[in-house]
């Protein structure tokens, strides 16, 4: 960008888009509105693409599922009142699965914050709102203050741990003149471990009979350290929703993803050492003498849930690096051992494989034939299908590529999310995997996709309504209702969206539906049944 | 499913399962709640154990916005609180921008949510739902946000939150119950809402506006939200004084708008400022005069006499120089009867069908004039649909042109809680499931939500509620292609069109997919008339008008 475009006058809120470019912005997700149009000035001069959605649930989910597919930031751009209000379940769905995420709103006018004046857009509190789920809500009234809040938050997510930051402008100082040189991005980088932590950690290798890698969320950055650990230790690895392919599944030593089930999990217990590479080790049933070592990068959670006998904070990869430096020559972990550890995960992922293992198959095999060579990203949703499906059934080779929504569980996550995968990773297919529940929650979203033209297959396992509530209720003793959900004709529903639409009866006809809907120019539906489902060709 | 297998199947169990669960669901009943809306999820079982035994009715939505939108018209049709049920962490998100509507346009509506297992809270522990703080966000959308800590404290809570929405200003309440906290047992008995006690008058108040009213040449009223549980009071005050009546949004239909008295809800124009702004003694009654009514204008008249219910109201955005902090019906009375039968002023003014009536009339047809400027795209549907549709139909809108540019001025409604729509907060995605919740309150009433495709897209899910409820509602849709306002707005800034032009799907087989009518019109008067053939269907129907 020339000296002279980034020096020459404009408004606050175009300045805003500026700093983002500075940022390394290329996409942002967004509704435009009364009091956010100077924002969008910027977008068109800065050339930032804006990816516009039906609801700013939608954009903030798109935002979410370009961030994980590609680690770079999602970013935002909302109206006030209801428009970042809209915002609000998606960034704390980020929150909780640490994704970084910037959503930028206009804010009551100078001076009328809380005040109940009855102006247009307020809310009793759009700030402290919004504060309660993002790692920060920020509100800027100069010059300065936007560049530094914009900085900060970019900087925040190459140094620690990552979560949705809200900025908001007021309202009237949007269209303020401003003039000047754009700022910079911020450099900066991640602390390391000393290095007697890594010591430690060697040491305890050394000394094990029983280890274990947990791999985390945290851990998706660093997929080559991790491989190159396992290999030189020969410790087994399993992953949690989050981490899941950070060690590709079809490893030898890949227990798989686990998350959920992890209590069911005996190794979790029986392991004399386990390292825990960015994860919260939540509902993990620790043995007491147990040596757990923890990778982290956020000092709150090293010893959370469980103490650290060995806390490593830092930036994950570099801290793996240190420690593969001091390993060569360590004693590879125990066969027996191994070999116990990845019997167990074959028994927990049994029930779960015998379900989903063809289906999710004849997924990668549509894939495979459209688009050989590219490994598919999958979306989903708080659906059976996919906690209890993709998670355990769909065997994935490298990070960041199984993306759903996980301790935050919230529905109307997988559409909107493979719509900003697809942005993300240009040539590389992506899939959405989701319950017909889940589905009804961000429908508006197919004719995002479809004004896009994306080439997504939306594959919606239909089992009726809540089948995860209705089971709940059974357990409970309570006769099922309010769960039962009148669904829409999906064929006419497509059509209606502009999308095409297969009923895919068996794992061949669900690989042919995949295989042409990657190649096509707009978005498909791919209803599975359940009724069909229970045939024997799935099993 | 129906109901009656329900009960039969789940009677006798729910009864060993007195728990906190049963605590909402009995106190609920005992506030005159029979129906909720939301959504079941693994942590509020327990509270939906109870809801069928009680005949307390649940309507499913697809989407907790969807669900808070439908209390939020429901209790305006109703008159009495919507009750929502939800679900922890993204569940109770999701309803919060409706929490945030509620509070803006002051609707009681109680949102009740199942939290975090007691003691998780604030730990980051990645809980399945875990947020950072859901009390504290509900905080800054309601008027009382609170956690219920035991069974006992479950209907205490909720006890206190009718009190809190049936007296004073109506704010929406949310209460979080912890999973565990509703599956506790529970042996303590309902607790009951108090008696109501607003504010009474200021006698001294009372007489100083009586007086201003009694010597005032040129008196107006402006009848805002808040006036509608006094329409029959403004009414006699307006025809003892000749006084001309212009409302608000909210308040829209309070006097019936044929009235000859009447001045429609056009406040924002600025020809319909002037006026009041030359009165020489205007009544407010429960208005904020806020800029989301008045548009940047202002109220500048000088002998302004405002009754509230809420004391932060009286002097806001226009000074009073009587502030009556009361409830309005009682207010109004007493200045009625100080007033009098036959006061000077009454005999001092000309009757309908003189000069001042005429004046008034003219002054009507200029103000429809004032609004056709800007709102004429919208001026012919509004009109044919008014023509054909039931007196007493309830309309629906959103923020959509059509509906502040068109509802608000071309379709006069006879009466209060006829015309649903939020001028403040201005969401979209309000029409349809205010529609809804209106349907579920009235079933006999002729509901129809006006709307533009914009708005449309942010619920169509709960068109499929509509369907399962066999809800016959009309939905017209009028399609220009995306934000045509914001379109407008970036036009005149010199802002090249940037996310306002949408591809808007196939409206009608949209409808058909989801299982209800869909039809396409091809102008106003077809629209119309298709809206009052769907009346009669048993349920819903989506009308696409091309604009």
């Amino acid at each position: 960008m020339s000296e002279q475009v980034k020096s020459e006058s404009t408004s606050l809120g175009a300045y805003a888009a500026a700093c983002l470019r500075e940022n390394g912005v290329e996409v942002v997700f967004g509704i435009p509105g009364t009091h956010n149009i100077e924002i969008y000035r910027g977008l068109t001069r800065h050339e930032i693409r804006h990816v516009l959605t039906r609801h700013e649930q939608g954009a903030v989910y798109a935002a979410d599922g370009y961030a994980r597919a590609s680690g770079r930031p999602g970013v935002v751009i909302a109206t006030s009142g209801p428009g970042v209000t809209n915002c609000i379940t998606g960034i704390a769905n980020a929150y909780a699965d640490s994704v970084p995420m910037l959503v930028l709103s206009p804010g009551a006018p100078v001076g009328q914050e809380r005040r109940d004046l009855g102006f247009l857009h307020e809310v009793k509190d759009q700030r402290s709102g919004i504060a309660q789920f993002a790692a920060a809500s920020i509100r800027v009234e100069s010059r300065g203050a936007l560049e530094q809040a914009i900085n900060g938050a970019f900087l925040s997510w190459r140094t620690g741990r990552c979560r949705p930051v809200h900025i908001e402008i007021p309202s009237d100082l949007m269209g303020s003149p401003t003039k000047g040189v754009v700022a910079p991005a911020w450099l900066g980088s991640a602390p390391v471990a000393p290095e007697g932590q890594i010591g430690a950690v060697l040491a305890a290798i050394q000394n094990a009979r029983r280890p274990l890698i947990v791999a985390g969320g945290g851990c998706v950055e660093s997929a080559a350290e991790l491989r190159r650990l396992v290999e030189a230790t020969g410790i087994p690895v399993v992953t949690t929703m989050a981490g899941k392919g950070s060690l590709s599944e079809s490893h030898p030593l890949s227990c798989g993803a686990l998350a959920g089930s992890s209590t069911e999990f005996p190794p979790i217990a029986s392991a004399d050492l386990i390292l825990a590479l960015g994860t919260e080790l939540k509902s993990a049933p620790i043995g007491h003498e147990t040596i757990v070592a923890r990778f982290d990068l956020d000092p709150t959670q090293l010893n959370k849930h469980h103490r650290a006998a060995i806390p490593v904070l830092g930036e994950l990869s570099s801290n793996l690096r240190s420690l593969l430096t001091t390993l060569p020559g360590t004693r590879r972990a125990d066969p027996d051992w191994q070999k116990r550890a990845l019997d167990s995960a074959q028994d927990c992922r049994r029930s779960a494989e015998d379900k989903w293992a063809v289906f999710h198959e004849a997924i990668a095999l549509g894939a495979k034939n459209s688009a050989p060579g590219k490994e598919l990203i999958i979306t989903g949703d708080s659906s059976q299908v996919s906690y209890q499906g993709t998670l355990q059934a769909a065997v994935i080779e490298s990070p960041r590529r199984f993306l759903t929504t996980d301790g935050y569980a919230t529905l109307g996550y997988a559409v909107p999310a493979a719509i900003g995968a697809s942005l993300a990773s240009k040539g590389i297919p992506v899939v959405a995997v989701l319950g017909d529940g889940a589905f009804m929650f961000s429908v508006q979203e197919l004719a995002t996709a479809s004004e896009l033209g994306l080439p997504l297959p939306i594959v919606i396992y239909d089992n009726g309504g809540y089948a995860e509530i209705e089971q709940n209720m059974e357990e409970a003793g309570i006769a099922p209702f309010a769960i039962k959900l009148n669904r829409p004709d999906y064929f006419a529903l497509a059509s209606a969206f502009h999308c095409e639409y297969y009923s895919a009866a068996t794992p061949t006809e669900l690989e042919a539906a995949i295989g042409d809907a990657l190649t096509d120019v707009r978005p498909s539906l791919i209803v599975v049944c359940e009724a069909d489902h229970q045939n024997t060709s799935w099993r | 499913m129906t109901i009656d297998a329900a009960v039969l199947a789940t009677t006798p169990s729910d009864i060993e399962h007195r728990n906190g669960g049963a605590a909402v669901a009995e106190t609920l009943l005992a506030h005159d709640v029979d129906v909720i809306f939301g959504i079941p999820g693994t942590h509020n079982l327990e509270i939906y154990r109870h809801l069928v035994r009680l005949g307390i009715k649940p309507v499913t939505t697809r989407h907790e916005q969807g669900a808070g939108y439908a209390a939020d018209g429901y209790s305006q049709v109703a008159g009495k609180p919507g009750v929502v049920i939800t679900t922890s962490g993204p569940a109770v998100l999701n309803a919060m921008v409706a929490a945030g509507t509620a509070y803006a346009e002051s609707r009681p509506v109680l949102i009740i949510s199942s939290g975090l297992p007691s003691g998780t809270d604030y730990l980051d522990g990645g809980e399945l739902h875990d947020t950072k703080d859901t009390l504290a966000a509900m905080a800054s959308m309601t008027q009382w946000s609170v956690r219920a800590r035991t069974p006992q404290e479950v209907t205490e809570s909720i006890a206190r939150a009718f009190e809190l929405m049936l007296n004073g200003r109506p704010r929406p309440v949310f209460i979080e119950i912890p999973c565990d906290v509703l599956a506790e047992a529970w042996e303590g008995d309902v607790v009951h809402a108090g008696e109501l006690s607003t504010p009474k008058p200021e006698q001294t108040a009372v007489k100083q506006a009586a007086e201003l009213l009694r010597h005032a040449s040129r008196p107006m009223i402006i009848a805002g939200g808040g006036s509608r549980g006094a329409d029959g009071q403004l009414r006699q005050l307006a025809e003892r004084l000749q006084a001309p009546v212009m409302t608000t949004c909210n308040g829209k239909g309070v006097l019936p708008e044929v009235h000859p008295l009447s001045l429609g809800a056009h406040i924002r124009l600025p020809g319909a400022q002037a006026r009041l702004n030359q009165s020489d003694a205007l009544v407010v009654v429960g208005s904020e005069l806020s800029d989301s009514d008045l548009w940047e204008g202002k109220i500048t008249a000088t002998n302004v006499i405002r009754i509230d219910i809420a004391a932060s109201q009286l002097h806001l955005n226009a000074p009073a120089l009587v502030a009556i902090h009361a409830d309005a019906a009682e207010a109004l009375d007493q200045i009625n009867s100080l007033l009098g039968d036959d006061s000077d002023a009454a005999d001092a003014r000309d009757k309908p069908g003189t000069k001042a009536q005429a004046d008034l009339d003219e002054f009507r047809k200029s103000l429809i004039e004032e609004a056709r400027v800007d709102g004429e795209a919208w001026f012919e549907l509004n009109t044919q649909l008014r023509k054909v549709l039931p007196e007493n139909s309830i309309i629906t809108g959103d923020s959509s042109q059509v509906t502040y540019m068109g509802t608000v001025h071309f379709f006069p409604v006879p009466t209060k809680n006829s015309f649903l729509y939020m001028p403040r907060v201005a969401t979209l995605g309000y029409a349809v499931p205010a529609a809804l919740g209106a349907k579920v309150a009235k079933p006999e009433a002729a509901v129809v939500a006006l709307l533009g495709d914009g708005a449309f897209m942010f619920s169509v899910q709960e068109l499929v509620t509509a369907v399962e409820q066999q809800l016959a509602l009309v939905v017209i849709v009028v399609n220009n292609g995306g934000y045509r306002e914001i379109r407008d707005q970036q036009a005149a800034r010199g802002i090249p069109p940037v996310g306002v032009d949408l591809h808007v799907p196939d409206l009608a087989a949209l409808a058909t997919a989801i299982g209800a009518v869909g039809e396409t019109a091809t102008d106003a008067t077809d629209a119309a008339e298709r809206a009052r053939v769907a009346l009669s269907r048993s349920g819903p129907t989506v009308i696409s008008l091309d604009v």
